[in-house]
């Protein structure tokens, strides 16, 4: 697969200023006549400080795509590496420590563990780690997110939008390498979804944190910097700085060929 | 409707093995049970109806009263051998042979290998000491080896026992009775029938005139067995028989005497059926607990397939119905299961008395109607029955909660339940209350409060569940981080739920506590009532009579003692069993002990309730307290005491005794004894020694003069408590091992609530292992949650166990249980062992809970 000219356009390939990457990732399902390839051949760069959207249709392989290089799934052939890390030499003890350690992670749904309050939601990945956390970047996390006096307040307290804000908080509190967002605004009316992307943009643009969104919502993927287009589990485009109609336009391109 | 019922049944068979396992274990014991005890009562039927073949008529005195030493249930008036001539002249009757046997259980009778080795145990089947029958079609025995024994001093005994021993004819055995040991020849070995014992014990056959020597028959023998020329029926013989004999005896025929002793020993075994299914009934009951859980919690996890189901028009009535068939379903399985594991437990345990010696002759498992019809009537009962709450509750689902996100059950703290709650506890705790009297007429109210405690502490459960859980689960957040935090919420997060799954714990639990309490309490009281009333220094008794009847030993030994140097008096203590007429007519079969009341004020403080030891003369008797209370007997009354030699004395109450160690039983004058018995036989002689001897010395004195009776010990203070109370420790071993089934039902609930609740959490824990958790972090969650629903249940247990064995011991103040004693030790053990036993139920929740694919877990919808 030829390297896009967006990718190629890229700064100078550098461990520091790659968050993740993937290299040749293909990931299939089953195998002989019921086999389904969810991803082909796939490189990818994630870079720090920049907030990257993914997009596709269903099927396309995007939520795989993030899945592999969260950790939270394996690839068939090829290589992730988050930071200097190589995943797939990772044994499933190592995967789950990285994921505690450097990656932050936001659900369209079901975010919140039932039975914490929103701080010991948001403290949770430091706590499992037993580490102490980094109290003024809680703070200013906590801060950003806005919940206010809601912090000691169950899940099932909280609104659709303040749980996902919850959420980000988590993701972002252990200051991880990169933060990966399934679909974040799915469930939630558009101007609380807009709230949640302008905070992770901020995020991104202020607290100098790295986010990948799997979205299919042309709106959201607007907020971010970077937008990668994928189709039958290859990248089949990309898109700078991208607006809610020039995506859209993007979309409806697929199936064309 | 009903194929939805079976679909979802099938949908899930897995967690329906483990919700059936409660049940089946209970259905396996209650049914095994059955099918054991039918199994030994047609063994005996077999195997008395067998060995009495050749008996065409049987002779034997007429009963003198139920109960009776050396194992027999009934005392019968023994015969003269002057009747053997008299039933031999009876037309028809062809042979007559005279026959007796004294049953050993303990150490009353036992036999010793040329090396020392005492051959059958203390505990096991009995040492049988017979007359060999010198008539083959009239013997239950086929000579096997050698000769039968023709001299005094020659000895039979079974195959089994010759094996087991590895003895071979002509080696010198010693035998040890009542009267001590003597020396004999073994002259030959004999089969069963056809089995190398009998039902496992030990036979020892003698001469007529030695066994009756050792038996303490003197010149009587206990029956005449007798074969017919076979001109007429059994039952026509017995007849004449019957009508030649003097009043006082009867004749039988030789199958109405099998009947007879089968039934008596089967009575035996009757209340050990009923002891067993007590404890089948308490871990039905447990069983119960989790299987209503178990439905609640499915039926939650359900609510939106029932709320589908309503929303498209199934009525109330069928939803119920496809619950309750539900139910019926899983306990028809259970019942099946259990029945088949009941037999497998009899077969089981058949193998397992083999292999310990006490072979049983094989009958074939018997496996009655009653057993099935009440295997499926428990399995399915109890599972329809515990399935109803739920079954209710699932029909109140409405049809709109198909639309919405299914809710975790958070409730608990209704205000009928708080109030029914309360109620039950203040109910509970007024008559319990009562107990502070120490008036043993409280005993039923006390009953009453501690059932109403038990259901109180339980229908309250889900209201103080959450609080408590936080209480017992606050110090581990610092122990264990987020981890314990999670565990901790867990366990708090339904109440209804936790507080069931403990529920089941807790019975099992407050049976343990209030009996290691109570027992704790006996232990105490006797150990205080030694210590102030003992003032003896020594005592001589038989070792470790065990649970049958007290062994005694012959008074030359107390005389031998009380010879001994540095030995300033001896008091004995002599028994039998009699019977004993009261005023009003009434009878009843009683231990008597036979006292010397002099000696015995110097060595025992006994505690009197009216009178004194020494108002005891030859024609005189003390009762107990509750004797004399429970038949309105006053001193100066006049009482009938018979004795196994059919002599009746008519004795005046001269005190009344409130005692519980060496005068529980009515006293008699030593003197009196020897008229009313055989043999005279004592159990017990206290040993003084004089002021400034030196115990070690009089004590190694003692042992010589003893070493001479087998069987015999010399006990020091401490010695003498621990034999008191060793009866208790094993009684106490006993009930332990019949709760563990209990304790077993609730640990495979808690496991069960753990899984299920699992099932339930599916996303979450995905979520949990998306966002770092380990897996050894999961597991270690699951397994605090376990520990601390384990914990909860043993703590309440033991509340509930302490508080009523507290009201027990008050209660019975006056019967001898002076001290209310809590063995701290043994409770701080119990809770640990129920939080080890709580992380082995959570073994395979929380494996299943790590091995979640993480994935799988977010993507459920």
């Amino acid at each position: 697969m030829r390297n896009l000219p967006g990718m190629s356009a890229a700064p100078p390939a550098s461990a520091t200023s790659v968050a993740a990457r993937a290299e040749k990732a293909t990931k299939t399902y089953g195998s002989g006549s019921t086999e389904v390839v969810a991803l082909r051949d796939v490189d990818a760069e994630f870079p720090t400080g920049r907030f990257t959207a993914i997009m596709g249709p269903s099927g396309s392989g995007k939520s795989t795509l993030m899945h592999c290089v969260a950790g939270l799934d394996t690839l068939t052939s090829g290589k992730v590496l988050v930071g200097d890390i190589d995943l797939t030499t990772l044994s499933d003890k190592e995967l789950t420590q990285l994921r505690r350690d450097r990656i932050g992670f936001v659900f369209q749904a079901f975010n919140l563990i039932p039975t914490l309050n929103a701080i010991e939601n948001i403290t949770l990945p430091i706590d499992l780690a037993g580490r102490k956390p980094d109290q003024a970047w809680v703070d200013e996390v906590v801060a950003t997110v806005g919940l206010g006096d809601r912090l000691t307040h169950r899940p099932s307290e909280l609104s659709g939008g303040q749980q996902q804000r919850v959420a980000v908080a988590r993701a972002l509190a252990s200051r991880p390498d990169i933060v990966f967002a399934d679909e974040p605004t799915g469930n939630l009316d558009s101007s609380t979804s807009g709230e949640i992307l302008t905070f992770m943009r901020k995020a991104v643009d202020e607290l100098g944190q790295t986010i990948v969104m799997v979205t299919h919502d042309p709106n959201a993927a607007s907020y971010a910097h970077h937008v990668l287009f994928l189709e039958d589990g290859r990248i089949v485009d990309e898109m700078d700085d991208p607006t809610a109609d020039r995506v859209l336009d993007r979309m409806k391109r697929f199936g064309d060929h | 409707m009903r194929r939805v019922t079976l679909r979802s049944l099938w949908e899930h068979k897995r967690r329906l093995i483990s919700t059936v396992l409660a049940i089946v274990l209970g259905v396996a014991f209650m049914s095994g049970t059955f099918v054991f005890a039918d199994t030994i009562d047609k063994v005996f039927d077999d195997l008395f109806a067998e060995v009495n073949e050749g008996i065409d008529v049987q002779v034997q005195g007429e009963e003198l009263f139920e109960g009776g030493f050396g194992g027999g249930s009934t005392t019968r008036k023994l015969l003269d051998l002057s009747l053997v001539d008299e039933v031999a002249a009876v037309d028809g009757i062809e042979r007559v042979v005279p026959f007796v046997q004294t049953l050993g259980f303990g150490s009353t009778n036992r036999v010793v290998g040329p090396d020392g080795e005492l051959l059958g145990s203390s505990s096991g089947p009995p040492t049988l000491i017979e007359s060999w029958i010198t008539d083959e079609t009239l013997s239950p025995y086929r000579l096997f080896d050698g000769a039968p024994p023709a001299a005094d001093d020659e000895i039979a005994l079974n195959v089994a026992a010759v094996e087991d021993a590895g003895l071979s004819i002509g080696d010198t055995v010693t035998v040890i009775s009542q009267f001590g040991s003597s020396e004999y020849r073994l002259v030959g070995s004999f089969t069963f029938g056809g089995a190398k014992s009998s039902a496992g014990s030990i036979s020892a056959d003698f001469t007529l005139a030695e066994a009756q020597r050792l038996g303490g028959f003197g010149d009587q023998v206990q029956v005449l067995l007798a074969a017919g020329d076979g001109s007429v029926e059994d039952a026509v013989l017995a007849g004449r028989v019957q009508a030649a004999l003097p009043d006082g005896y009867e004749a039988l025929t030789g199958e109405e005497a099998a009947a007879q002793t089968a039934s008596a020993v089967q009575e035996g075994f009757a209340f050990f059926r009923q002891i067993l299914v007590i404890f089948g009934a308490i871990a039905l009951l447990v069983g119960t607990f989790i299987i209503s859980n178990t439905f609640s919690i499915l039926i939650a996890q359900r609510t939106r397939e029932l709320a589908l189901l309503r929303a498209i028009g199934a009525s109330r009535r069928q939803v119920l119905t496809s619950v309750l068939l539900e139910a019926a379903v899983i306990g028809l399985f259970a019942a099946v299961l259990g029945l088949l594991g009941g037999i497998a437990l009899a077969i089981g345990v058949t193998a397992l008395l083999s292999a310990i010696g006490a072979d049983l002759p094989s009958a074939g498992l018997v496996v009655s109607s009653t057993t099935i019809s009440i295997a499926f009537a428990v399995g399915l009962g109890v599972t329809v029955l515990a399935s109803l709450l739920p079954a209710v509750q699932a029909t109140r689902v409405p049809p709109l909660a198909a639309l919405r996100d299914v809710a975790i059950d958070r409730s608990g703290a209704s205000r009928i339940r708080t109030v029914a709650g309360v109620l039950l506890l203040v109910g509970a705790v007024a008559l319990l209350g009562q107990a502070a009297g120490g008036d043993s007429d409280a005993l039923p109210a006390v009953g009453l409060g501690a059932l109403l405690l038990i259901v109180g502490a339980i229908v309250i459960g889900p209201v103080l569940a959450e609080p408590t859980v936080r209480v017992l689960g606050a110090w581990l957040p610092r122990l264990r981080g987020i981890t314990g935090v999670l565990a901790t919420e867990n366990a708090a997060r339904s109440p209804k739920r936790t507080s069931a799954t403990a529920s089941a714990l807790l019975i099992g639990v407050a049976l343990v506590g209030f009996i290691t309490i109570f027992a704790a309490s006996a232990k105490a009281s006797i150990e205080k009532q030694v210590d102030t009333g003992f003032t003896g220094d020594f005592v001589i008794q038989s070792e470790a009579s065990g649970f049958g009847p007290p062994s005694g030993f012959p008074a030359t030994v107390a005389d031998a003692a009380a010879d001994a140097a540095g030995v300033e008096s001896v008091a004995s203590i002599g028994f039998t069993q009699a019977q004993i007429t009261y005023p009003d007519g009434t009878q009843s079969a009683t231990i008597v002990t036979a006292i010397d009341p002099a000696a015995m004020t110097q060595a025992y403080d006994v505690q009197m309730a009216e009178g004194q030891i020494t108002d005891l003369g030859p024609d005189g008797v003390i009762v107990p307290l509750e004797t004399a209370e429970g038949n309105d007997l006053a001193v100066g009354d006049t009482v009938d005491v018979q004795g196994n030699n059919g002599t009746t004395v008519e004795l005046t109450i001269a005190a009344i005794s409130d005692d519980t160690t060496l005068l529980r039983f009515l006293a008699i004058d030593l003197d009196t004894l020897g008229e009313i018995v055989t043999e005279k036989l004592l159990v017990r002689s206290v040993v003084t020694a004089s002021d400034g001897a030196d115990l070690a010395v009089v004590q190694a004195d003692l042992d010589r003069i003893v070493a001479a009776t087998p069987l015999i010990e010399v006990l020091d203070r401490d010695g003498f408590v621990g034999t008191l109370t060793d009866q208790i420790t094993s009684f106490l071993n006993i009930i332990y091992g019949l709760l563990l089934l209990s304790i077993l039902i609730a640990l495979i609930g808690i496991a069960n609530t753990l899984s299920l609740s699992i099932h339930e959490r599916t996303r979450e824990l995905g979520l949990l292992r998306a966002v770092g958790m380990s897996r050894s972090q999961l597991r270690a969650a699951v397994r605090w949650e376990a520990v601390i629903i384990a914990v909860l249940g043993t703590m309440v247990g033991l509340g509930v166990g302490l508080i009523v064995s507290w009201a027990l011991v008050t209660t019975l103040g006056g019967l001898g249980l002076s001290t209310f004693a809590v063995p701290v030790r043994s409770m701080a053990t119990v809770v640990v062992l129920a939080a080890v036993l709580g992380v082995l139920a959570s073994i395979r929740p929380s494996r299943r809970a790590a091995k979640l694919n993480v994935l799988d877990a977010i993507a459920t919808e």
